[in-house]
């Protein structure tokens, strides 16, 4: 296995920036995601390390190789697709040794090869099967098969899950995070599912718009979101935010609502370059008063979401929805008048501006 | 609400009494088919097994069994004509398929004037084939045709080149006119193939390290084994039925040489007033082509056997 | 000269005086119904049909077509009939068109009340159309066919027995070769419109290149064929427009002149009576006359290679821009070079001209057994009722017919293609006026006691049309020996007519 890195990378199309100055270093053996909606670059991050397209402009290294205007084939990295791209009239056995047949190896390698690396997936049974003939899960594992038998310095996985039902899903991601780590492997995975990210990375890229917007462990993403993008797409339900004014030194609010800011958070506030300022918190920083309490935002409920182990509470203050997690026994019902009170050692707070965490 | 049950019998005709509206629906067409296909075929299967000399009136045609047929099959010059048919039949079908393959995978790339090429390309299967079969009489020409003209002129031969006046090259011209007449069909066809080839597949093959041609061989010829198929059995069955270039072109001459079995029957029906024996032909070349036409269908809804590969 | 037999076909030098006496004899009886003691019927002598004495008889007679006709149909009589026949198309020259419109002016202003429908088919689509016509029961009621393709009709049951008498003309007003030609079963079934032949045309300009004569043609075939090389070697252009395309009708038009005239045939039609039972096509005249082609064709290379996938209209473009020396064909091929030199622009335009100048006509080369030419023309027919479309209005028919075969009429439809069917027209004002206008008329006229007409079967078609060229394919492309083919073809004929 071998670090990858990114350096200062761009790719136009026409007068289209796909993928706007993005540097990154994904260590050997480390497990990164790279993760946005849709558009935001990250498979086209993806296909420029693999070697299938070439960027306009920057390095790729893999190991210690400069490894521009290479082939795929010669980047000694495998891929792994959304569809699993199976050859669909070989058998599996054939599916694990077309890559190496197109290395020329001899036969009595390809079949040890081939068998290794089947053995690992526990895939041995199905050798002689055809893809229409396996199941979602087992036809993931004939794609890592045929990534493995390569021996690549990486792994590259284009959303490999987004195919799945939610059930498999959650099983093949655990098998996922297994199969790094059982091989060390250096893993550069895409998705737009920021839960997959968060639980299977050891550090995430979030992309927006060709730009790398924070590049950090996914608790750090969590706790420290560097902009309200980020904050508003890491984490389910998604941050709260609130759009207000400063008003004074320590008041933020705006229509119908206002927030006392602690000294700390009011020193951060005046940071800002404008009277806009965006407080973000999170579901389960927020407490949820049946009565007024002193410092607290009146609202009402709008709904309620019982998920068994957590209930969600949507809350209609002024024009925003605000989401607070209660336990379970708490019973409410719609339009009830309730108070909620904003933690402020967990407050985040945002220029209104520029959109950066201050 | 009723439940099928395992036994059908019972309720086939239950079933066509509830369908019967969806019957009316096709009535009309199914008519016309009848009155159209069905009776001249009926009537062909009929008359063949009987004798129509040109002297006698149709009513008084006689009744010979299968005589006619008899006749045909061990005639001389059936051998000669059915060798020209799969000859004319298998190689028109091989280079048009291969041509269009050719065509559809050049095409299957953006490049500059993509659009402009493919029409142009289409040309030669839109004209009409009587327009198509008279210029290429011309440019064939064994005095006069302009190949010969360019040949002489650039010193190539001495005298005009003789294609369709000479027993050895008169059924390989018209192979020549017919494939050019019909490869674009082919072509549209595999290009329409082509486009349902998943971008992955192309991919992760790149990703393993096939070259171009591995590609083609292991990804896009397996896929389009269906479109291939159907494409095939088309032509196949266009070939048989191709009247219209080798009439015009040598109406089966010089000597017999370009004669098929459609030429062959329409000698006999219109030429010769034949129509018994005509009618006991075309009945032998119907049964081959309903075969192929079997086939075809069976490709169209049948599952796709996988090849090793 | 020849002269003609009651049977129409070419009698031997011997019987020649014979025969000519007889024509003198019967000259004087001249009466309908009288056609069996044969030859100069209508006030002509025949026997001695020179270019000069044709001209003499023009213009020597005057006709009155309303009058005639009346005394056969009343004028005023009302009436439909239905009428196809093959007319002027757009190939054919001004005159024809001008013709066929005045034709039907004269019917309408002669007949007022009886209206014709028409329809003028394309040569090579109407025998097609009409068989299937007959077959759905909706002929028409009067259609004119071109010689020999009424037999099948004939044979079948689906013609009217028809003859001349019947529109009140004397069947010694017509060629007894024409009589011959509408005959089945010893009924008559139609009335003779139009006859001619071939003749031999050429290129004196070509003729004078290669050393030949230019103003007179080859006396004989064998000449033929040296004159034919002798185009070939010393200008480089082809000599004699051989034809020889399968499944045409071009092609036994001039292939069979040259089997009659060495001894051969497809049966016996060359010979005085003939019984169309005995297969002449592999006997050594025809044997010989197919050698004579191979010879051009194979040994010489002095006739078009194309020749065997030509009609003779891929014989036109290469005549008229000088490219070939001589071709046998219509009375008709002169006024068409006219036409197209016409038509003909920039340099070729020159070289049209120059071919039309030096062209020529000239009486078909003559063989070791006659001089021989294919009888053409065309017959009118009635349908029999029962394959007619409506109602068979006889007494229209009869009026169509009587003024379309008399004298006038048959030589004006005639004008630039043919003779008047009807002999009558040879005395007439019109025929003068074509003498002197249409060049080589007389010539072509002159070949007409050569003529024999095709053997008058329903299988004449498959013979000629295929079993011939045939042939002749198989011996020009060396497929088999010219003996082997010769024997191939006899025996299927003999196939053909013994098989029902």
């Amino acid at each position: 296995m071998a670090e990858v890195r990114l350096v200062d990378i761009v790719k136009n199309y026409g007068a289209f920036t796909a993928v706007d100055h993005v540097s990154l270093t994904i260590a050997d053996g480390e497990f990164v995601a790279l993760v946005g909606p849709s558009g935001c670059g990250k498979t086209t991050s993806l296909n420029l390390v693999a070697g299938l397209i070439e960027q306009t402009a920057g390095d790729i290294f893999i190991g210690d190789r400069r490894v521009n205007g290479l082939d795929p084939k010669d980047r000694d990295i495998a891929m792994v697709f959304q569809n699993y791209a199976l050859y669909p009239n070989k058998t599996v056995f054939k599916n694990l040794a077309f890559p190496l047949k197109m290395r020329k190896l001899p036969r009595a390698d390809i079949d040890r090869k081939v068998r290794a690396a089947a053995k690992v997936l526990d895939i041995e049974h199905l050798l002689e099967r055809r893809p229409r003939e396996l199941s979602g899960g087992q036809q993931q594992r004939v794609a890592l098969g045929r990534a493995l038998v390569r021996d690549p310095r990486a792994f590259l996985m284009d959303e490999p899950l987004s195919n799945l039902d939610a059930k498999l899903r959650g099983q093949m991601r655990a098998e996922l995070k297994r199969f790094h780590q059982d091989l060390h492997a250096t893993v550069i995975y895409v998705t737009h599912d920021q839960l997959e990210a968060v639980t299977m990375a050891d550090r995430m890229a979030v992309m927006n718009g060709g730009k790398l917007q924070q590049y950090d462990t996914p608790a750090r993403v969590f706790s420290n979101p560097v902009n309200i993008f980020v904050a508003g797409f890491v984490g389910s339900p998604a941050m709260n935010l609130l759009y207000g004014l400063m008003e004074g030194a320590n008041r933020v609010g705006r229509d119908g609502w206002a927030v006392e800011l602690s000294a700390e958070n009011a020193g951060r506030a005046a940071r800002a370059t404008g009277r806009e300022v965006v407080l973000g918190a999170r579901h389960s920083t927020i407490a949820l008063h049946r009565e007024h309490v002193a410092g607290a935002v009146p609202g009402r409920v709008y709904t309620v979401e019982p998920t068994g182990d957590v209930t969600f509470v949507h809350v209609r203050v002024a024009q925003t929805i605000v989401v607070v997690s209660v336990a379970p026994s708490v019973m409410l019902a719609i339009d009830d008048p309730v108070w909620l009170g904003f933690d402020q050692n967990k407050l985040h707070l945002f220029d209104g501006t520029t959109g950066d965490a201050l | 609400m009723s439940v099928s049950t395992a036994a059908r019998e019972p309720n086939v005709f239950a079933r066509i009494v509830r369908h019967r509206a969806d019957y009316l629906y096709i009535a009309p067409a199914l008519g016309v088919m009848l009155l159209v296909i069905g009776y001249p075929i009926y009537d062909t299967i009929y008359l063949s097994f009987f004798n129509t000399p040109p002297s006698l009136a149709m009513a008084d045609k006689i009744f010979v069994g299968t005589d006619n047929y008899v006749r045909i099959l061990t005639s001389e010059a059936f051998l000669d004509v059915t060798i020209n048919t799969l000859i004319w039949t298998a190689f028109s079908t091989f280079f048009a398929f291969a041509l269009g393959l050719g065509a559809a995978l050049a095409l299957d790339r953006q490049f500059v004037g993509r659009g402009l090429l493919r029409g142009i390309l289409l040309i030669p299967y839109v004209i009409s084939a009587v327009a198509a079969a008279y210029i290429w009489r011309w440019l064939y020409h064994s005095d006069f045709g302009v190949i010969g003209a360019l040949a002489v002129a650039s010193g190539i031969t001495d005298r005009p080149i003789n294609f369709l006046d000479n027993v050895d090259t008169s059924l390989p011209s018209l192979i020549v006119v017919n494939v050019w007449k019909e490869f674009s069909f082919a072509m549209i066809m595999m290009l329409a193939g082509l486009q349902t080839v998943p971008e992955q597949l192309h991919r992760a093959a790149q990703v393993d390290g096939a070259g171009v041609f591995q590609r083609f061989w292991h990804i896009t010829m397996p896929h389009l084994k269906g479109v291939t198929l159907v494409t095939v059995l088309l032509l196949l069955v266009a070939n048989l039925n191709s009247f219209t270039i080798p009439w015009i072109m040598t109406a089966g001459g010089p000597a017999g040489s370009s004669d098929i079995w459609i030429t062959a029957i329409y000698q006999l029906a219109f030429e010769r007033i034949r129509f018994g024996v005509a009618s006991a032909y075309s009945v032998i070349l119907f049964v081959v082509m309903m075969s192929m036409g079997y086939f075809y269908v069976r490709a169209l809804t049948g599952k796709d056997e996988a090849t090793p590969g | 000269m020849a002269t003609f037999d009651e049977f129409g076909g070419l009698s031997s030098l011997g019987r020649r005086r014979l025969l000519g006496a007889a024509a003198a004899v019967g000259m004087a009886a001249s009466m309908p119904g009288a056609a069996r003691a044969a030859t100069a019927p209508a006030g002509l002598d025949t026997s001695n049909w020179t270019p000069e004495y044709i001209a003499s008889i023009a213009g020597t007679m005057e006709i009155d077509t309303a009058a005639e006709c009346a005394k056969v149909v009343p004028l005023n009589t009302k009436g439909r009939v239905t009428y196809w026949y093959v007319g002027p198309n757009q190939a054919s020259p001004q005159i024809d068109h001008r013709i066929d419109a005045e034709f039907w002016a004269a019917f309408a202003k002669t007949y007022p009340n009886i209206t014709v429908e028409k329809q003028n088919l394309d040569y090579n689509q109407m025998l097609n159309k009409v068989r299937t016509a007959a077959l759905g029961n909706a002929a028409p009621m009067v259609a004119k066919f071109p010689i020999l393709w009424g037999v099948e009709f004939a044979a079948k049951g689906q013609l009217m027995p028809l003859k001349p008498e019947d529109v009140g003309f004397g069947s010694d007003e017509f060629w007894p070769g024409a009589l011959k030609s509408v005959m089945w079963n010893g009924k008559s079934y139609g009335i003779p419109t139009n006859n001619e032949t071939m003749g031999l045309i050429w290129n004196a300009a070509l003729f004078q290149a290669a050393g030949l004569d230019p103003e007179k043609p080859p006396a004989t075939w064998d000449d033929l064929v040296l004159y034919s090389k002798a185009i070939k070697d010393k200008t480089g252009k082809n000599g004699y427009g051989l034809v020889a395309r399968t499944n045409a009708g071009n092609t036994p038009f001039r292939f069979m002149p040259q089997l009659w005239a060495y001894g051969g045939g497809a049966l016996d039609e060359a010979e005085a009576r003939p019984g169309y039972k005995s297969v002449y096509l592999n006997n050594a005249g025809s044997k010989a006359a197919l050698q004579a082609s191979f010879d051009m064709y194979v040994r010489d290379r002095s006739v078009p290679v194309s020749a065997l996938t030509n009609t003779q209209n891929e014989n036109q473009d290469p005549f008229i821009s000088g490219q070939l020396g001589m071709m046998i064909s219509h009375p008709s091929e002169y006024a068409f070079m006219l036409d197209r030199a016409s038509k003909a622009t920039g340099d070729d335009k020159k070289t049209a001209e120059m071919v039309v100048a030096n062209m020529r006509y000239g009486l078909v080369p003559k063989g070791p057994a006659r001089r021989a030419i294919v009888f053409g023309g065309s017959n009118a027919h009635v349908f029999d009722a029962k394959v007619v479309d409506g109602k068979l209005d006889m007494e229209a028919a009869r009026a169509l017919l009587a003024f379309s075969t008399g004298p006038e009429w048959s030589t004006k439809i005639a004008w630039t293609n043919s003779n008047p069917g009807n002999l009558r027209g040879f005395r007439t004002k019109w025929m003068k006026e074509r003498l002197e206008t249409i060049k080589f008329l007389n010539v072509t006229t002159s070949m007409l006691p050569s003529g024999i007409p095709f053997p008058v079967i329903p299988e004449s078609g498959e013979i000629m049309n295929i079993i011939v060229p045939d042939m002749l394919q198989n011996a020009l492309t060396k497929k088999m020996s010219v003996a082997a083919a010769a024997d191939d073809a006899a025996r299927k004929v003999k196939a053909l007519l013994t098989s029902l």
